[in-house]
């Protein structure tokens, strides 16, 4: 197992690395001259000269990402905001906690709520729990988070005035509630469907029956056999809803005026300061990687099929010999 | 030949035949289908235009004369919606056409040539993956600017790879099949093969596929015009109008409660005929 | 010992029933896209302690279904039991309650089923497997008991019980059909319904699995239905063979009547698809036509269609053929006076 991670974790290199560059590459096509959006428009030629030599600007495609791609991964160094000059990696860090606590929660919510709401639909299967469930999660995946987020903010800290508007003050949780609902409807509706039609699908295989003839109770058919196969297609949905959170959730701290890092990439995009969304989508890009290699985890500690794959091919060689004694045993 | 050609379509027919008994499906069409004639016929059917101003009769309530009340310029919200109809469903459409072209061209020779075609596009495709699409879409639509065509190309950016993926999966499936042999054995062209045998195949799945990710589309489009980056007030896209009302939520919050509600119905009318097509094309599923 | 309850004392102990299993004009319909599937269509049938009894015909006659309803597992909906008795000492099982039903299922019938890759969960061990079943009928049992008898029960199938903890998909075929065995034996039940128990495996495990299960059986005088297609397996193993057909018994009788005497069209038939060492035929006869679509099964017999001695009267409505007695234990569903006269 732990060669498992380790080896999941070198093959994850090249893909942050291709990350960075592909990144860098998009941006280092965007339109606009860095000079001038940190000297303003009232410098002299001489000033937009020196600065952009000082940036290396001047410098070829292949330097300038050589240079950055070692100032990342050497030094985590995601370079100065040509808006505020301060460090970027300094700011990502102090920042991506709150969305990183954003995403986490609303995950939690989104499995909380998504996969009990699925089996219920299953189990009440064409009755009006299901039509409940269902109609329910359609329109949860028809809205727009951060509409959401805003309808939340109307009724609960409008009209109820019982939560804040926006905003955020060190050490209130409270401030974190509406954002984390508003992020999570969507996920539990996506879980929601996922789990019902993979229960629908379980249900109808054979080792059902064969605990059904065993004498199991319907309870324990359904929640003791069914529900762990049906979920492991559920935890590769979980992983990928996770990312949609993560990018949903830069919208709708923007709705919440929320300091994390969605709206410090957001203030990065308006005010063109490039090393900040540059920085900060290569760090949610590694969250991300990280988060689909726990899930790929979790589904080999989940099916027992994977977990055998890959414990290790020295064992294999043994299993198979025991394998060929058991069977002669017999003969 | 003509026996083949007999034989899809009945194959069609019963698609359909089996998505027209789905009641909520035929409702997801026909407001979809209602939709797409508001936005054709937007200048007949708006009462009022959608930039005409009126500063005496600012954020009106519902009435008669302006059904859904007027925004902060006085504008009438009704007929913004009905001309912001032609942007949303034209975003949809237009990112979803792009990624679904664009994807099953990558995914088609992905998954034909196979070996080191295949790889260095898989990789490629694993390293956007890595990167969530909404992230990706708004990265992509940060260099480019605002506008209406710059978002459908950020959107189909962000899209394309997933149909990539689908596209091989499918044509990997199918080169296993024997009638490719058969074809190749009589000496077809690669292009010929790829065209004529393997994506009608592939087809099916994929316009499942499209159908929701068109809802999709409209949903990330409206993310992206309200973080200042889609289209951009006055024009009436949906999102648009979202980013506008923004600043009136506290006192207005109608002006954010329909243009959204808008958009959860044009939505929701595609997920559930989306839905509804899945179930046609593969009654397994359903049962 | 484990207290026994009211029914269970029932099920084992009334001796002054007729017959240890009945089942009687057994009716079952599937519903499908609103047509109906007339699955079976009154069987009927006895069966003794320590006897074995072979279902044999083609797929899709019905023979699964039947054993299923035994059990009462069918999927509701889209199956329906729509008349009949299935009487077990004297009980019948459509008439006592889904809690009391759950005692019979395992511990007084029990069921192995065809294909060994699907029917084991592939995310619990085998070993938890087999015990879930000992622990569901032995509650007074303590959780090491329950692990020993299941160990036991492996070694009794011939898998050495450190591979308790392995996962189905570690396990051959024919290994897993073992689990399925095992598990099916668990409880000592009084009734092994075998649905085509060897039908997914290699031959030379074929032979291994039945000469396995035979021996189990005798060892506790237990009592079972094999389900099967394969009439070297029923020549093996049964002591009485029913032919179905579309969901009907159309012969009936000992392994020696049916096999030495074989009467119906449709038996004669079986046989006659089979390739003999012995017989100097150059070729095979098999029967002409495809089995009947059972949403629309042809009237009168059904099996006219393919029958070379078909006459007028067996394609009427009203001339359905009954199951006759022709002799000894020899039952057959036949309108042709031939048929049921001919000298053995």
């Amino acid at each position: 197992m732990a060669r498992y991670i380790l080896k999941r974790l070198l093959l994850m290199i090249p893909v942050i690395l291709g990350v960075c560059i592909l990144v860098f590459t998009i941006m280092y096509f965007a339109p606009g001259d860095p000079a001038q959006v940190i000297l303003g428009g009232n410098a002299t030629k001489e000033q937009y000269a020196e600065l952009r030599e000082k940036l290396g600007l001047n410098r070829s495609y292949f330097e300038r990402l050589f240079e950055y791609m070692r100032n990342v991964f050497l030094r985590f160094d995601f370079g100065t905001s040509y808006v505020s000059g301060a460090s970027v990696s300094k700011e990502i860090l102090s920042r991506f906690p709150r969305s990183l606590l954003i995403a986490f929660v609303s995950m939690i919510i989104t499995l909380a709520a998504g996969i009990p709401l699925g089996i219920t639909a299953a189990t009440h299967r064409n009755k009006a729990g299901d039509y409940a469930t269902m109609l329910f999660s359609l329109v949860g995946v028809s809205m727009p988070g951060f509409w959401v987020g805003q309808m939340l903010q109307v009724l609960f800290a409008i009209y109820l005035a019982i939560l804040p508007f926006g905003g955020y003050t060190a050490g209130h949780p409270e401030f974190y509630v509406l954002p984390c609902v508003a992020a999570s409807i969507g996920g539990i509706a996506s879980i929601a469907r996922q789990t019902r039609s993979s229960m629908l699908e379980v249900i109808r295989a054979d080792y059902i029956t064969t605990a059904r003839a065993k004498g199991q109770t319907e309870h324990a058919v359904l929640y003791k056999h069914a529900l762990k196969n049906a979920l492991i297609p559920v935890i590769t949905s979980a992983g990928m809803s996770f990312g949609i959170t993560m990018g949903g959730a830069l919208v709708i701290e923007t709705v919440f005026a929320l300091p994390g890092l969605g709206m410090y990439i957001v203030s990065g995009i308006n005010g063109r300061d490039y090393p900040v969304v540059q920085g900060g989508i290569i760090f949610i890009s590694i969250a991300f990687s990280i988060v689909m290699l726990l899930v790929d985890l979790v589904y080999a500690f989940v099916d027992p099929r994977i977990k055998t794959q890959y414990q290790g091919e020295h064992k294999k060689r043994s299993k198979a010999g025991k394998k060929q004694a058991a069977a002669g045993g017999v003969s | 030949m003509k026996e083949k050609k007999l034989k899809k379509q009945s194959q069609l027919l019963e698609i359909l035949k089996r998505l027209t008994k789905n009641k909520a499906a035929m409702v997801g069409l026909v407001i979809i289908v209602i939709m797409a004639l508001i936005a054709v016929f937007a200048p007949w059917i708006a009462p009022y235009g959608y930039e005409q101003a009126d500063y005496y009769n600012i954020f009106q309530p519902f009435s008669k004369e302006h059904l859904l009340g007027t925004d902060q310029l006085g504008r009438d919200i009704l007929s913004r919606l009905i001309y912001g109809s032609r942007y949303s469903l034209k975003i949809g459409i237009y990112s979803v056409a792009m990624a679904a072209t664009a994807g099953a061209i990558i995914g088609s020779l992905a998954g034909y040539f196979g070996g080191v075609v295949d790889d260095v596009i898989m990789r490629i495709l694993d390293i956007i993956n890595s990167i969530p699409g909404l992230v990706l879409s708004i990265a992509v639509a940060a260099i480019l600017g605002p506008g209406f065509t710059n978002c459908i190309i950020a959107l189909a950016f962000g899209t394309t790879p997933m149909y990539a993926r689908m596209i091989r999966a499918s044509i990997l499936n199918i080169r296993k099949m024997e009638y490719l042999e058969a074809a190749t054995s009589i000496n077809c062209s690669s292009a010929r093969i790829i065209f004529r045998h393997i994506l009608p195949n592939a087809i099916s799945p994929l316009i499942v596929m499209a159908t929701m990710s068109v809802a999709q589309s409209i949903l990330t489009a409206a993310s992206l015009s309200f973080i200042g980056l889609g289209v951009q007030p006055p024009e009436p896209e949906w999102g648009a109008m979202l980013a506008d009302a923004r600043t009136h939520l506290r006192q207005y919050p109608r002006l954010v409660l329909v243009p959204g509600i808008t958009i959860m119905i044009a939505v929701l009318s595609l997920n559930i005929l989306g839905d509804g097509l899945r179930d046609a094309m593969d009654p397994k599923l359903k049962d | 010992m484990k207290k026994k309850d009211h029914l269970t004392e029932e099920l084992c102990w009334q001796e002054e029933s007729e017959h240890f299993l009945s089942v009687k004009d057994l009716v079952v319909e599937y519903t499908a896209a609103g047509e109906v599937i007339h699955a079976v269509n009154g069987v009927s049938f006895d069966l003794e302690r320590g006897e074995t009894l072979g279902l044999v015909g083609e797929t899709g006659a019905g023979k699964t279904t039947i054993a299923k309803s035994i059990l009462r597992i069918l999927p509701d909906p889209p199956a329906k039991v729509r008349s009949g008795e299935i009487l077990l000492n004297g009980v019948d099982l459509y008439k006592i309650s889904e809690r009391d039903m759950r005692k019979v299922r395992g511990e007084k019938i029990s069921m192995i089923f065809q294909d060994p890759m699907t029917a084991l969960n592939p995310v619990m061990t085998v070993g938890d497997q087999i015990a879930e079943a000992i622990q569901l009928h032995h509650s007074d049992y303590s959780a090491k008991e329950v692990t020993l008898r299941a160990c036991e029960m492996l070694e009794k199938v011939g898998i050495p019980a450190s591979r308790y903890s392995d996962y189905p998909h570690q396990f051959s075929g024919g290994m897993k059909q073992r689990v399925v065995i095992a598990m099916s034996l668990a409880c000592n039940p009084l009734l092994i319904l075998a649905d085509e128990p060897t039908t997914a495996l290699d031959v030379t495990i074929q032979a291994q699995v039945l000469d396995m299960m035979k021996a189990l059986r005798e060892e506790q005088n237990t009592s079972m239905i094999l389900i099967t297609h394969d009439l070297g397996v029923v020549a093996e193993t049964c002591d009485r063979v029913a032919v179905v057909y579309a969901g009907q018994i159309i012969e009936l009788g000992s392994k020696e009547e049916i096999f030495d005497d074989p009467r119906h069209p449709y038996t004669l038939g079986l046989f006659g698809s089979l390739p003999t060492l012995t017989g100097d035929e150059t070729r095979l006869h098999p029967i002409d036509g495809m089995p009947p679509n059972p949403a629309d099964l042809p009237e009168g017999c059904a099996f006219h269609p393919r029958c070379g001695k078909a006459c007028e009267s067996c394609r009427m409505r009203d001339q359905a053929p009954e199951l006759v007695h022709i002799g000894g234990t020899h039952y057959v569903r036949c309108l042709d006076e031939g048929v049921k006269e001919r000298e053995a």
